[in-house]
């Protein structure tokens, strides 16, 4: 057998003698460790399994829309060398579920060839077949909306465009690397499958229905990797300019529309890019990813640190009560150096253990976690890699941390004289003024209150050490509790505060506001109001926005417009506001000129004046009076929907009449969107149920070390007391309001920091799709309450061990050796 | 005979606040291989000071320390580490041994220090414990403590081994028992042993008696019959 070396033997001796403690730190770094590579993995193989997804089915680089174009076009563009072009018809229509209320939901058919898949975004046939090449009508389903509907291959689909209905025969449930998260626009990205779904049909078919023979009015386009991308987009552009498209714009298009326009009048069209990273689903996903790399180091951090700061007390706490030995050591001896290793020979070894099964744990995890993650998006490709460089940092993470903190404290050995190790330390005292003044102010007090007071300040290092930990602990739930906070305040305040109506309902066709005193009229309903809803651009000096802007009526009762601070806020003729979270990209103050450009037509171009910013969490769009919305458009009866507000649940009957009336188009029910977007939170609770758990696990640990500290520092003394004849009861009692008290030291701590560490995530974790989505942090005062009780039962319970070990004590060893 | 120790007007002093307090005051000694000498005087006479700047666990606030002629008073901190280690082994009142290492374990862990050390088995024995080896700290009694403490004083083979009030903490019979060992260790193995007590009957076994009171030697004579500690009586 192996003969260890007799002072590693005493290392791990000693741990095993504390093992509870150095488990507890062991704890915190696994749980640092497992979180990070856990969260980065999943980060990394999520990246892996999208890029896969998207190879496989070769998602296009490039979108290009326009207004119509030959599919020669897009023949001459499959001329140029490494580029694989796509032209296809995409269109918006209405899905008539065939339901007996006549419901109808928004649909958008794309086009594919009728013989074989495209080269270019390809779709992966979940279920059923591709088209049969038959004359009978046959579409696709996306799965999104094919699952929430239950629609299965053999099932028939009604299809509305422009008043005319067909009958279509479902032939395969799809999935599309362009709608791994069904997007409706920027504007509405969180697009529900109940009320939207992606239809794909063969380009004839298409082409009969929206009168498009031989045009196509969106191009995919696909470009070898290794291609000059400038030099193919200017060879784009001029296989457009041949087809009489002279321009080509962008989300990064420095060209005003007065250009625009000018060139309109001279004949000239244009055409809209857009590039992969700037489609709204892949930077919505881009957002979830780069969430999970913002975590993936922030939790580590927290729990680390707290690892580090544990271990700097325990070391400490080791290095205070091994004088003797330590002394003993330099006497025999042993070097410096050897002694000085020898203390971080613990702080190596809880680190390594903690790290070692921690990235173990992390690893299987992140696979877990990303096998989950792609179910719940139904992707058929899973990459789970073995991701060597996350590993390597997780694990020198989880051993640099615990070395770094016990370096202080192996340090101190170093300053150890023997001949000083062998007399006993004296014991502490803490401040004497303080100690003074209160005895004196405690002078009224029985001593099993005064004493754990006294016991406070005695040695306030420890104490604050103890504090340290409730207030992590606190630090935790907070952090949790604000992503709760967010999400309810998210939801209760776009559903509960702004809209005030019941339905929407969305109308198509010419003068359609005229609908607003029909539908207003109906029994069961309450009151409807028009609202107009018109793409446009917004220039602020050299910064942009492609958005819309939405016409309400002023003094509206079903919009309930209000700013950052909660403040509610009309629409005026003066003006225009803007959602809260364009502030930061366009740089706009209350007070500047906005310039508006229309992203269809060339009517409507203006300067407006932003008379206020209004908060929104997702999308956002900006609003004006109707009445001016209407002016720009030069069409007082317009409107593009109706919101509606019932006197009750409306009845089918109520649905069914509104679908009879003829320019409606579908109909959305605001207590429908929102259980759908309830159920479409599911894996967020997850994430939050998890953050909380490893928060309660790590302030449970600091908690329980702190109090084992501070219990065994004062060994001697509690087996003292009890030898004068203290009761069990009455030591718990006095450990238990010592602790409390200090609770209350770590509350005071916990809570301020708490807030701005979770102020601190939601700004790390911000991001460049702020436009579209944006969270604001609000703790909810309710998370303070929880945040302190978790901390105060956390520590009333992590007690419990080392009462018990002070009731077992044998107090005649105990009080005879006062060097251990 | 040439002394393994000299102490040359040795003082040493601490400042605490804005106090001094002298420890040694100027003391001399002389001390020769294979020597008992007995250190006698009353709490705070100076005799721990005097032993742990002999075992260089201190240094003198002046005069010199010489160690087979060389002056450990001006060693640096790792050549006082590495003195330690060969020429010097300690036996303390509180036994001060690891709680968590076995007897054996114990003078292993001394014995791992030196080139050629003794065998702790073998020395474990002759101190009487060859049937508590495998015991921790915890389960032996006093005198069984203080015998692995003496063996690992002797695992590094030292030359000088210095006792702090061995039996301090023992009673009488157990207390003449760990005498009666360190002198025979004295005999036998020719180690030089300086033996620090405020027991004045002890001094009855030594070679030499020396009396300190307030930091200074104030008597030092040489026994010419030492008692066996067999009939030592306090």
């Amino acid at each position: 057998m192996v003969k260890l070396p007799r002072l590693i033997l005493k290392l791990l001796r000693d741990i095993w003698k504390s093992r509870v403690q150095y488990g507890a730190v062991a704890l915190i770094i696994f749980l640092g460790v497992s979180v990070f590579v856990c969260l980065y993995e999943a980060y990394q193989n999520l990246n892996l399994s999208y890029n896969s997804f998207y190879d496989r089915l070769n998602l296009a680089d490039y979108w290009i829309s326009v207004d119509g174009i030959s599919r020669n076009a897009v023949k001459d563009m499959n001329e140029i060398a490494g580029v694989e072009a796509y032209g296809r018809i995409v269109r918006d229509l209405f899905i008539d579920m065939g339901n007996e209320t006549g419901e109808k939901v928004s649909g958008r058919v794309i086009s594919l060839p009728e013989n074989q898949m495209p080269g270019v975004n390809m779709l992966e046939i979940q279920a059923g077949h591709y088209f049969s090449q038959s004359s009978g009508r046959e579409i696709l389903v996306e799965r999104h909306f094919a699952d929430y509907h239950n629609l299965k291959p053999g099932n028939w689909l009604t299809l509305e465009y422009q008043e005319v209905k067909a009958s279509y025969h479902i032939r395969g449930v799809v999935m599309s690397p362009e709608h791994i998260w069904v997007v409706k626009s920027a504007q509405e990205p969180m697009t529900t499958p109940r009320t939207f779904g992606v239809i794909f049909m063969p380009l004839r078919s298409a082409e009969k229905i929206f009168d498009m023979e031989g045009i196509v009015n969106d191009i995919t386009i696909s470009v070898a990797p290794d291609m000059d991308q400038e030099k193919i987009k200017g060879q784009i552009e001029t296989i457009l300019e041949r087809n009489y498209i002279k321009r080509m714009t962008s989300k990064d298009d420095p060209v005003e529309l007065r250009n625009r326009r000018s060139e309109l009048i001279q004949g000239i069209r244009s055409a809209y890019l857009t590039e992969r990273k700037n489609m709204p689903v892949i930077r919505l996903l881009r957002l979830d990813l780069e969430s999970f790399a913002t975590l993936a180091y922030l939790f580590p951090l927290l729990f680390l640190t707290m690892a580090s700061l544990t271990i700097y007390v325990l070391l400490n706490r080791l290095v205070e009560s091994q004088r003797i030995q330590i002394g003993l050591m330099c006497a025999m001896g042993y070097s410096q150096g050897a002694v000085m290793l020898h203390y971080l020979g613990f702080a190596l070894v809880v680190g390594s253990i903690g790290s070692l099964l921690g990235v173990f744990a992390g690893h299987w995890m992140a696979n877990v976690y990303t096998e989950l993650y792609v179910s719940l998006l139904n992707m058929p490709i899973i990459e789970t890699d073995l991701h060597w460089d996350t590993i390597l940092r997780g694990l020198a993470a989880g051993m640099f941390v615990p070395i770094l903190a016990g370096l202080l404290p192996a340090w101190g050995t170093t300053r150890i004289r023997p001949a000083e190790a062998m007399r006993p330390p004296a014991p502490s005292v803490g401040n004497r003024s303080i100690m003074k003044a209160l005895t004196f102010l405690l002078r009224p007090f029985p001593y099993f209150i005064k004493m754990p007071i006294l016991n406070i300040f005695r040695n306030f290092r420890r104490s604050l050490f103890m504090a340290s930990g409730i207030a992590s602990a606190i630090i935790m739930v907070l952090v949790a509790m604000s992503f709760v906070d967010a999400v309810d305040q998210m939801f209760s305040r776009q559903y509960d505060t702004i809209i005030q109506y019941d339905a929407i309902i969305h109308l198509q066709g010419e003068s359609a506001a005229s609908n607003v005193s029909l539908i207003s009229h109906l029994d069961g309903v309450t009151a409807a109001e028009a609202v107009l809803d018109i793409p446009y651009r917004i220039r602020f000096k050299d910064k942009k926005i492609d958005t819309s802007i939405e016409g309400i009526p002023e003094k509206s009762s079903m919009l309930n417009l209000i700013t950052q601070e909660g403040v509610k806020i009309d629409v005026t003729a003066d003006g225009i506001l803007l959602p809260y979270t364009y502030k930061e990209t366009l740089g706009a103050e209350i007070g500047d000129t906005i310039r508006l450009e229309p992203l269809t037509g060339i009517i409507g171009e203006t300067d407006k004046k932003l008379v206020g910013y209004v908060w929104s969490y997702i999308g956002g769009r900006a609003y004006m009076p109707l009445r001016e919305v209407q002016k720009l458009q030069r069409d007082f009866g317009a409107a593009t929907a109706i919101m509606v507000k019932f006197d009750e649940p409306p009845s089918d009957y109520l649905i069914k009449r509104l679908y009879n009336i003829p320019q409606v188009a579908s109909i959305e029910l605001i207590a429908d969107t929102r259980k759908a977007l309830d159920e479409q939170m599911g894996f967020f609770w997850v994430m939050i149920t998890i953050m909380l758990v490893m928060g309660s696990a790590l302030g449970g640990a600091i908690i329980f070390n702190g109090v084992m500290v501070n219990v065994t520092q004062r060994t001697r003394e509690m087996a003292t007391m009890r030898a004068v004849g203290l009761g069990d009861r009455m030591l718990s009692f006095m450990i238990s309001l010592e602790n409390i008290l200090i609770s209350f030291i770590g509350i005071v701590i916990g809570i301020p920091l708490g807030a701005w560490i979770s102020q601190a995530f939601f700004n790390a974790m911000s991001t460049s799709a702020e436009d579209i989505i944006s969270f604001t942090l609000e703790i909810l005062p309710r998370s303070y309450y929880i945040a302190a009780a978790a901390a105060v039962s956390l520590m009333l319970l992590s007690q419990i061990p080392a009462i018990w070990q002070i009731s077992r004590q044998n107090l005649a060893t105990v009080t005879k050796e006062w060097n251990e | 005979m040439i002394p393994s120790v000299k102490l040359d007007k040795v003082s040493k002093i601490y400042r605490m606040d804005h106090n001094e307090v002298v420890a040694l005051n100027e003391v001399s000694l002389e001390v020769y291989p294979g020597e008992f000498i007995v250190l006698l005087g009353p709490s705070g006479s100076g005799k721990t000071t005097l032993l742990n700047l002999i075992g260089g666990l201190d240094t003198p606030s002046s005069g010199t320390v010489e160690v087979n002629g060389i002056d450990i008073s001006r060693m640096s901190r790792a050549q006082l580490t590495e003195y330690r280690r060969r020429q010097v082994g300690f036996i303390f009142q509180f036994f001060n041994l690891i709680p968590t290492l076995n007897a054996r374990e114990n003078v292993e862990f001394a014995a791992e220090l030196s080139r050629n050390p003794m065998k702790p088995q073998q020395l474990l024995t002759e101190v009487g414990l060859a049937n508590r080896m495998e015991h921790f700290p915890s389960e032996l009694s006093g005198g069984e403590n203080q015998r692995v403490a003496i063996a690992r004083a002797l695992a590094t083979n030292p030359p000088l081994i210095l006792c702090d009030e061995p039996t301090g903490n023992l009673d009488f019979e157990t207390g003449k028992r760990i005498f009666k060992l360190l002198r025979t260790l004295n005999q036998s193995k020719h180690k030089t042993i300086i033996v620090v007590t405020h027991n004045a009957p002890v001094g009855a076994i030594a070679d030499r008696l020396i009396r300190m009171r307030d930091g200074r030697i104030v008597d030092l004579s040489k026994n010419q019959n030492p008692l066996d500690p067999d009939e030592l009586e306090w």
